[in-house]
């Protein structure tokens, strides 16, 4: 028994394992539950950021002040599998490696890259047939250029969020205009389905082309088509929710591109992420505002800079104050996607009361890397959970405990999710 | 299941390998456990074991924890860290004793013969992953098959990378995003095909052909070059199935073409590059067969595939007796400038010019038109290499550059007007070679100073194939410019401060000397005498002993005295880039001949292409 459990425990890196379905009759629910993950990159500054007392204010929170109600910042979440446990420097790329996964990722610059489902894709898996898309993954960092990246760690680490296996990370959009045409076509519904079912046949094709390639390969160059083959089904799948999830097209609210200033990118990403919701095209989001370890400079707000760089303040006054610039810079984007959620109807109530949306990121203090105390904000009433407070999680709780209560509220069952060890219920 | 059990199979297999190997190593070297312990455990026990022996483990290395060469062997991850410490002079630090430099090679010459030994006979070509086509690739395929530019800055997923480049078989992986974008595109390029390439497609239907003939012979011969490789029996028969189609729903034999196009860009034969073997086996490994070494020369030098010719001289199987006029034919060809857009651009990363923004507070004059410009100026000088053949060495030393009127008033290099970039000569100014560019110089600076640190690791990691390791956890960088009242200290001395600290010194007596040698150049690349008021000191002193004064010293040592570790870079980063895969110690043998078979012919930039061709591990693959 006891060998099982540590046998089962070793994998739980490797494999997400859903538990027996649900024996209670699936019903139909108006106001489905959505979930989205927010990323923050390069930790904040502690001072400013985290509440001093009981109430979940903050000068760094300061943004969210007319939303006191509807959200809760949770202490002592930490992801222990972003600290080196003996493999050396690469803070940043583990940082953002582990944040939805709660995995170590394996130091690797290429040859073997293994980490673990993060935890949006584990409820798309369960859930994601019930609406067009199964999920979505946003980002608003530039387009990458050479590839070198943090300390001896490929770049697949530090810039994916969402992983869809232990190997494959599921690649964000940056175009709005792209993401709205994934969720509700090209504005032509009888382009559109000639479109699908063109793809149809050349999908059903190639899959056999695939099949005819494995039979002459072996080892690692198996698992690649392995890949495809994945890929292939999956959208035949999508194309499948497509047609049966017909949605009238928000046609005055389709995105022209990517906007110029970086405020207006993320505004537009979180305006895509809520009219999924809205439309009840996706349930399940991710974000990454931008990768950790990012240099970004914030000239709109006199910042000028690289973000990573005043990370490492040293204690000194200016580079902190200039970090609880970019924190507010974030803070206030956010405080406009949940002040929309808020304002957009739903069912009887409106988006927010339907919606659980953590924001945060993988470092705490920037300066010294800590994984500890992350800085986690838990938006929305979806699921039962309880806002207006600063939830005190025992100190070591692994943020993935938090993932598992989250899955379960979205109506995907996991028996672990990367490190997790229980339930984190406090939320409720 | 079907994953645990392979999962679990994997395992086994991978014990069972390490068996075989542990075991073929220690009955092959008893001479080597002899000279271990005669005369290389006393060097360490001398200089290593006060810190990482008899009880004490610093930095969690204990090097008596090792008994013998195959629990060496089988810790090879923390061996190639001792070996690079002991061979970059990162250990023992600074202050410690150290030994003389004959003892050094001696340690890492046996290190390398007894925990990563090579079989010179039968050496190992590794294994690269099947490789899908990055965006780039993707994007000249289509051109060259189609004749259409793809937006796939646009339409595709970005491409992740690993060992400096975004183009490793291993990381590039394939996601439901990758297949639908892939749909996009092929529907894309379909949809703008031009009159010529339509003609050259389909070609002149001979009288009397069915249309099940002609469609036939489009399909073959597309496919041929967008596979790369000849069809097998019947493959294109199935693509008849589109014409049945087509048929009965009243279409014509030419939209069931098209819609074969489009499954052909989207079949896995397209997407990724399948290589077959010939039947010529040489130990435990294969020669490739023509078809595939046709199509990595041509992704290696053009990054896309390979055209009529190479095509015709891998049918007739005369592609490797003719190599040495092809590649000569490729770098001429116009198609090579991929070379100096994916290989230099990654390798000196000029791409990263981009997402580079000195502080508009503390450069005003600086105008953003000029960082593109800069990376104009390397990559022209790249360029100049390729056609010219000129050494490789030429990057360090060059005393000529490449600049418009802009970036030479930038530089203060006068006579030089207007906007198209010429040939200058740089006799008589401070600037010589690569590392007065300034796009290196802006790629290696904070927004808004120099840093010494970057500088220096540019050149170790990039040019000298000495990558210092990282920052310790934990270790706060040095204060950025912000704290004015701190300005009565100069850089200098603040990472004087920084070397004392005994965890940050070894590392920081690699780097920073080489950093303060640039310090002329400020954080935009021009030239300046003083920094914070203070006069500049560029002065600075190698781990390896040479003093120098000023930049144009530190590049002459750099050229005389590194000139192998800088051969040796050229060479990892060209068969990295050639092969899509990381370099391991088994290549060891692959990088001498590389670097041997180059210097035969000065060094010039063909002759390392030609080496890197001819090598074992862009010729076979593993048995």
């Amino acid at each position: 028994m006891n060998n099982r459990r540590t046998f089962i425990k070793g994998l739980a890196c490797t494999l997400a394992l859903p538990s027996l379905p649900s024996l209670a009759a699936a019903t139909v629910v108006s106001r489905p539950t959505r979930l989205a993950f927010v990323y923050i990159p390069n930790g904040v500054n502690v001072n400013t950021w985290f509440p001093k007392g009981a109430k979940n204010t903050s000068e760094g929170l300061a943004a969210l002040g007319g939303l006191r109600n509807d959200y809760s910042v949770l202490r002592h979440l930490e992801h222990d599998k972003a600290f080196a446990n003996g493999d050396g420097a690469g803070d940043h790329a583990r940082a953002n490696a582990t944040f939805l996964t709660g995995c170590q990722a394996r130091k690797t610059a290429g040859a073997d890259i293994h980490l673990g489902e993060s935890v949006d894709q584990i409820i798309a898996k369960q859930i994601g047939h019930k609406t067009r898309v199964p999920s979505l993954e946003l980002s608003t960092d530039p387009p990458r250029r050479s590839g070198h990246c943090d300390s001896g760690y490929s770049c697949a680490y530090q810039y994916n969020l969402s992983w869809r296996s232990e190997s494959t990370p599921a690649p964000a959009e940056r175009d709005p205009r792209l993401v709205f045409e994934k969720l509700f076509g090209s504005g032509n519904p009888k382009l559109d389905r000639l479109r699908r079912a063109q793809r149809k046949s050349v999908l059903d094709f190639v899959m056999d082309d695939a099949k005819r390639l494995d039979s002459r390969l072996d080892g690692a160059d198996r698992a690649k088509m392995e890949e495809y083959l994945t890929a292939v089904r999956d959208v035949e799948s999508r194309i499948e929710n497509a047609e049966q999830f017909q949605i009238e097209v928000p046609e005055q609210r389709r995105p022209s591109g990517i906007p110029e200033t970086y405020k207006g990118h993320i505004r537009m990403m979180y305006e895509m992420m809520a009219l999924g919701f809205q439309t009840d095209a996706t349930r399940i989001a991710t974000f990454l505002l931008a990768h950790d370890g990012s240099g970004r400079s914030f000239p709109e707000i006199g910042v000028s800079d690289g973000h990573h760089q005043l990370s490492h303040h040293r204690g000194n006054e200016g580079n902190l104050e200039q970090i609880s610039k970019i924190d507010h810079f974030y803070m206030e984007q956010f405080a406009w996607f949940i002040e929309k959620l808020k304002n957009t109807p739903d069912g009887e109530g409106n988006l927010l009361d339907s919606s659980m949306i953590v924001y945060g990121g993988g470092i705490s203090d920037g300066n010294s890397h800590n994984h500890r105390d992350l800085p986690i904000i838990l938006a929305g009433h979806g699921g039962g959970v309880r806002q207006g407070r600063v939830v005190e999680a025992k100190e070591g709780t692994p943020m993935t405990n938090l993932y598992l209560s989250l899955s379960e509220r979205m109506g995907a069952k996991a028996e672990r999710i990367g490190d997790s060890n229980g339930m984190f219920e406090q939320i409720s | 299941m079907y994953r645990l059990s392979s999962h679990l199979l994997n395992l086994a297999g991978r014990a069972l390998l390490s068996l075989i190997l542990g075991g073929a190593v220690v009955g092959a070297k008893p001479e080597l456990e002899k000279q271990y312990k005669e005369e290389v455990l006393p060097l360490l026990v001398n200089y290593c074991y006060d810190c990482h022996g008899d009880g004490l483990k610093e930095g969690h290395l204990a090097l008596d924890r090792y008994k013998s060469i195959p629990e060496m062997i089988s810790d090879r991850k923390q061996w190639q860290k001792i070996r690079d410490h002991i061979d970059f002079r990162l250990m023992p630090p600074p202050d410690e004793y150290a030994p003389s430099e004959m003892d050094r090679g001696k340690l890492v010459k046996w290190i390398d013969e007894a925990v990563f030994p090579v079989d010179l006979e039968n050496p190992d070509p590794g294994h690269v992953t099947l490789k899908r086509l990055n965006r780039i690739e993707y994007q000249n395929t289509v051109r060259d098959l189609l004749g259409v530019k793809v937006p796939v800055e646009e339409l595709l997923p970005v491409d992740d990378s690993g060992y400096g480049f975004d183009h490793i078989g291993d990381v590039l992986t394939l996601s439901p995003l990758h297949m639908e974008r892939y749909l996009e595109a092929s529907q894309f390029a379909i949809g703008r095909m031009t009159p010529k390439s339509v003609t050259g497609i389909f070609g002149n239907r001979e009288e009397g052909q069915s249309d099940q003939e002609y469609m036939l012979s489009v399909v073959q011969a597309f496919a041929r070059s967008a596979f790369r490789r000849p069809l097998e029996v019947g493959e294109a028969d199935r693509y008849l199935i589109f014409l049945r189609r087509a048929k009965s729903e009243g279409e014509t034999v030419e939209s069931a073409v098209l819609q074969a196009i489009s499954t052909i860009l989207v079949s896995p034969s397209f997407l990724f590059r399948e290589e077959s073997v010939s039947k010529k086996k040489l130990g435990s490994k294969v020669l490739i067969n023509e078809h595939a070494l046709a199509t990595r020369l041509s992704y290696f030098l053009w990054s896309s595939m390979p055209d009529a010719k190479l095509r015709r001289l891998a049918d007739r199987g005369e592609l490797r007796e003719n190599l040495s006029s092809e590649i000569t034919r490729m770098l001429a060809s116009p198609k090579s400038v991929a070379l100096v857009d994916n290989f230099f651009g990654q390798w000196l990363q000029l791409r990263d010019l981009d997402s580079v923004a000195p502080s508009n507070e503390t450069f005003p004059d600086f105008q953003r038109i000029l960082t593109g410009e800069m990376r104009k100026e390397t990559e022209f000088l790249a360029k100049h290499m390729i056609d010219e053949n000129l050494p490789v060495d030429t990057l360090l030393e060059a005393d000529f550059t490449f600049l418009n009127g802009r970036l030479a008033e930038h530089y203060g290099i006068e006579g030089v007007e207007g906007k198209e970039f010429r040939k200058v000569s740089l006799v008589g100014t401070q600037r010589r070679g690569l590392l007065s560019h300034g796009s290196v110089l802006l790629l290696t600076s904070h927004p808004t100073r120099t840093s010494p640190v970057l500088r220096g690791k540019y050149v170790l990691e990039n040019l000298l194939n000495t990558p210092p390791p990282p920052a310790p956890p934990n270790v706060p960088a040095l204060e950025s410019d912000n704290n004015k009242a701190k300005h009565s200290t100069s850089l200098r001395d603040e990472l004087v401060q920084h070397r004392d600290n005994p965890n940050c010194a070894s590392c920081h007596a690699l780097m920073d000397p080489i950093g303060f040698g640039l310090e002329n150049f400020d954080a935009v690349g021009k030239w300046r005498s003083q920094d914070r008021g203070m006069p500049i000191d560029s002065s600075g002193k190698l781990v390896t002993g040479q003093s120098f004064e000023s930049a144009e010293e530190l590049s002459r040592i750099l050229i005389q005295d590194y000139r192998k570790e800088f051969h040796r870079a050229v060479a990892v980063k060209l068969l990295t880039y050639s092969l899509g895969r990381g370099i391991e110690y088994y290549d060891r043998p692959a990088i001498d001949q590389i670097v041997l078979k180059a210097n035969e012919d000065e060094a010039r930039f063909n002759s390392w292409i030609k080496a890197v061709v001819e090598s074992v591990p862009f010729q076979f693959k593993r048995e």
